[in-house]
């Protein structure tokens, strides 16, 4: 028993090196299939590439809301959430972005997120989303002058429809 | 070659104390549960059926086959729940097994309800997690799979501590390494994080950004040498968290990264996930704790020990028991002193014997921990004039070969036995002992390579081997009242005096004199409260005077052993200084000691930690003793006695009739003063048609067997064979030799004496002048 468990524990530890190693992900068929849901299972297939081996940029959803009456307003979906919060929330619009990429599913996140905002602000009839990201100019660029910027990457209007309830 | 893989096992199933997991369950529960009223107003939006994102869009892009919270919802319609109800109530199960998992409440389904929710939660809600949910998600696994204890529960203060084996810390110790070492290596690889554009990338990006630091850009080596701390941190955890030299230090340099993190870019808590996992798994001390309620030994051991001793007319008897680093029983039988009606008390000293030998042993694992010996380094790099009868033992004889008894030596005894030399001549005189076969051929148990092992501790601490064992070992250990030397206890009052049979009855015999030539293999004298510490470190690691890795070696099987007499004992295998054998099945590190008037046993349990002492001051009361240790291990380990008392019942040895032969030579042609190289001075006289044979305080009568051949009329000492003694027949000119059979063992080599002196001729021939030169 007691050799039994210790091939486990060992056979365990070289699935967390061999995920660390990127080398589960390369497994293919049955066999790959069975590592990765091991993997999800016991977290062994973890690459930790937190920050690795660049900083990505930041991405959002902004959106800007407007009335029949032509009043416009803007909100991201971070805005008046905690630190935590606002982070989980801000990071949901641009791993879906980045995650779908077709463009008819993207569209169709969108619109949820769209949906969303529509039916928190029953007065609006018209919201266009905007995915940004953040762009850093790096420390030379800034002390040139550059500064940072949101950039626009991807934007759809949506319109309430006439029999939609608010 | 199995007894090492039994001894390999024992190191992932060595007990340690459950505290470290007990830590992480309490404290992962509680940052997550934390966590999730943080997200309270929140955690619908992400979650919920009426969410930001519609899960049938979720599922589209998440691994299919892994249930989330939709699927588990689902599941609940045919109860009547609808989706909305459905998700409040799993929430709250996730929230409740957090808490039942904080508190202590039926650990294990709680962990498993936990990890499976929050799984759920992680494949459902994948969008808007990141890495410190996976990382609870393999730790809550952990968690699910391994005890941690009932330490900091409600229930703790009705059950003692648990323990748990060594290997299910050391498996989330190790993946926690890699962890750091995968992050470290991966940043490492982008240029960012060498010129500080990540750092300075990070810091300005409005999702983590908590103080303005544009200002950053001007003094760019401030992000730099953030960005390098980063990369040396994490990659080095790996290499300086496990050395205990550096462990607090580097454990120091991962708790201020990370409150660097949650400063700096609020991520609270992922900052204090990763605090909790290096605290818990590294912090809190794995050695295992004291508890009020130990096991120790039933009711039923006292009788036996008291039978035991009235049998076998032992007067005294000192016995212990440690666990959990702890002595939980300490108590004495009988006197120390008979005459005098002074009791033994855990507090009498006892003369070690042989049990000294794992002192050494520990001596040496010091010092080739730091690196200054090798274990498998041949002795003569430390002792270039280690001189053997046999050259080839004498080049390439290692240290770990002198501390498992692989010289090729026999026993040797009669050598040391009460030596009027110094221990430096009698490592000089070792060059003419006869060996019994080729070096690691065999084991032969030989007291003396303790003594070249002693000797290269002298040599390369600078140090005496008593103030080396004093300052290194006695002191850390807090062994304050152990001695290493006969005389030092003599002048300790509460000493046991040593008890021998003499026709049958129990006496008192003058202690051993003249031990400090072999004081490596057998001069350390303490008491069971001073040997608990002792038996503590050797049993759970702690205090960490050698890295796991050495301590390791000292108990590790090496060298295989004869097979014992006893069929529950067995692969007997010599590890340094301790023995190494499985007792019904359960492994077992041990050691005997015998010494005039006194016999003692050490030894630990290496699966459950505890360990026992037994200490007698009865001369070759063997049996008793080991009635006493197998009947305490017994209990020790929850097994059914067995009947030691009458297992190891002392058969009675009748005498052996000697013949005796009519003399066909004039006796006194072999009368004189006999010399050995390394023995020294052996004197035969006669008496009547008899000889008596004198060696140091030995005497004994010896009667004719014919062909020149004399048999002692007793054993001369007890528990060995009779002496039978020779005389070669010398043509003119050649010295008049004696073979003596001073080893008792079969194959055992015949030492031969060169007469010097007698009362008529003188005859040359090599003596201690040659030993002196």
């Amino acid at each position: 028993m007691k050799r039994l468990l210790a091939g486990v524990f060992t056979a365990h530890l070289t699935l967390v090196v061999a995920g660390a190693l990127h080398l589960t992900s390369r497994v293919h068929g049955p066999l790959g299939r069975g590592l990765r849901l091991y993997d999800a299972l016991s977290g062994a297939g973890d690459s930790y590439s937190f920050f690795a081996p660049a900083v990505g940029p930041q991405l959002r959803a902004r959106f800007t809301l407007s009335t029949p009456q032509g009043d416009r307003s803007e909100e991201t979906l971070e805005t008046g959430k905690t630190r935590e919060v606002g982070f989980r929330v801000g990071n949901l619009a641009g791993t879906i972005y980045v995650a779908a990429k077709r463009e008819d599913l993207r569209r169709a996140f969108l619109g949820a997120l769209a949906a969303s905002r529509l039916g928190a602000h029953p007065e609006a009839s018209r919201v266009q989303v905007d995915i940004e990201d953040w762009v850093m100019p790096t420390m030379a660029e800034y002390r040139l002058g550059a500064r940072p910027r949101w950039r626009s990457l991807h934007d759809a209007t949506f319109v309430r429809r006439a029999n939609d309830s608010p | 070659m199995r007894s090492q893989r039994v001894g390999h096992l024992s190191t992932w199933f060595r007990p340690v104390s459950a505290r470290p997991l007990a830590g992480l369950r309490v404290g992962l529960s509680l940052l997550l549960l934390l966590h999730l009223v943080w997200l309270s107003n929140d955690v619908l939006s992400l979650h919920g059926d009426r969410g930001l994102i519609p899960w049938e869009l979720a599922n589209l892009l998440r691994d299919p086959w892994l249930p989330g919270l939709p699927t588990l919802a689902r599941a609940l319609l045919p109860l009547g729940i609808g989706l909305h109800t459905a998700v409040i109530l799993l929430l709250s199960a996730y929230a409740g097994s957090l808490l039942a998992l904080a508190l202590g409440y039926s650990t294990r389904l709680s962990a498993v309800l936990a990890w499976g929710l929050h799984l759920s939660l992680v494949m459902s809600g994948f969008a808007s997690f990141y890495g410190v949910d996976q990382l609870a998600n393999t730790f809550l696994f952990y968690l699910l799979l391994f005890p941690s204890g009932r330490a900091w529960t409600f229930a703790s203060r009705a059950h003692r501590e648990e323990t748990i084996p060594v290997g299910c810390l050391r498996v989330m110790q190790f993946h926690l390494c890699v962890i750091y070492l995968a992050a470290g290596l991966n940043k490492a690889m982008g240029r960012q994080w060498w010129n500080g554009e990540a750092i300075w990338q990070i810091v300005s990006q409005p999702i983590f950004s908590t103080f303005d630091l544009a200002w950053l850009a001007r003094s760019s080596w401030i992000p730099m040498l953030a960005g390098w701390t980063t990369l040396v941190v994490e990659v080095g955890y790996v290499f300086f968290i496990w050395p205990r030299r550096t462990r607090k230090a580097w454990c120091a340099a991962t708790i201020g990264l990370h409150l660097g993190i949650g400063l700096f870019m609020g991520l609270v808590f992922f900052s204090s996930v990763m605090i909790l996992l290096t605290v818990c798994l590294f912090l809190i001390p794995e050695g295992v704790p004291a508890a009020s309620d130990a096991r120790g030994l039933s009711d039923d051991f006292a009788p036996i020990v008291r039978r035991l001793m009235a049998r076998d007319q032992v007067p005294g008897v000192a016995v212990g028991v440690v666990e959990r680093g702890h002595l939980v029983v300490a108590r004495g039988f009988g006197h120390r002193d008979v005459d005098r009606q002074l009791p033994i008390t855990p507090d009498t000293i006892f003369p070690l014997g042989s049990c000294s030998k794992a002192f050494t042993a520990t001596a040496i694992a010091l010092l080739a921990d730091e690196g200054t010996i090798a274990l498998d380094a041949p002795v003569r790099r430390y002792l270039p004039d280690f001189w053997l009868q046999d050259p080839v033992a004498s080049a390439t004889l290692t240290t770990r070969d002198l501390l498992t008894h692989r010289s090729g030596l026999p026993r040797h005894d009669l050598f040391w036995y009460q030596a009027p030399f110094s221990r430096d001549e009698l490592y000089q005189r070792l060059r003419f002992l006869e060996p019994s076969g080729p070096a690691r051929s065999q084991w032969r148990y030989n007291s003396l390579m303790f003594v070249v092992a002693g000797r290269i501790v002298e040599k390369v601490s600078g140090e005496s081997w008593e103030t080396f064992v004093a300052t290194r070992v006695l002191v850390p250990l807090h062994m304050h009242r152990t001695r290493l030397s006969a005389d030092a206890t003599e002048a300790d009052a509460n000493h046991a005096s040593p008890y021998a049979l003499r026709d049958g009855r129990v006496q008192k015999i003058p202690r051993l004199e003249s031990s400090s030539a072999i004081a490596p293999a057998g001069a350390v004298q303490a008491s069971v409260r001073d040997l608990a510490p002792w038996l503590a470190f050797h049993a759970t690691g702690s205090p960490a005077l050698l890295h796991e890795t050495m301590w390791r070696e000292l108990h590790r099987p090496q060298a295989e052993m004869p097979a014992s007499d006893q069929p529950e004992v067995r692969h007997r295998s010599y590890a340094l200084g301790w023995i190494y054998e499985s007792y019904r099945g359960h492994p077992l590190v041990s050691h005997n000691g015998a010494i005039d008037g006194f016999v003692v046993h050490l030894g630990f349990l290496p699966e459950t930690g505890q360990g026992l002492i037994v200490l007698m001051n009865r001369d070759l009361a063997t049996e008793a003793l080991m009635a006493i240790a197998y009947s305490a291990y017994d209990r020790l380990l929850g097994l059914e006695p067995l009947d030691w008392e009458k297992r190891l019942e002392e058969a009675p040895t009748a005498l052996p009739t000697v013949r005796e032969t009519a003399l066909d030579f004039p006796i006194e042609d072999v009368v004189g003063r006999y010399e050995h190289p390394a023995y020294g001075p052996l004197t035969i006289g006669s008496q009547g048609h008899r000889l008596v044979m004198q060696f140091r305080s030995l005497h004994t009568t010896l009667v004719y067997q014919g062909k020149r051949r004399f048999l002692s009329l007793t054993p001369i000492a007890d528990g060995v064979p009779q002496l039978s003694i020779r005389f070669s027949t010398p043509e003119r000119g050649e010295p008049l030799e004696l073979f003596v059979a001073l080893n008792f063992e079969a194959g055992d080599p015949v030492e031969v004496l060169t007469r010097v002196s007698s009362p008529t001729c003188h005859h040359g021939g090599s003596g201690v002048a040659n030993v002196a030169s």
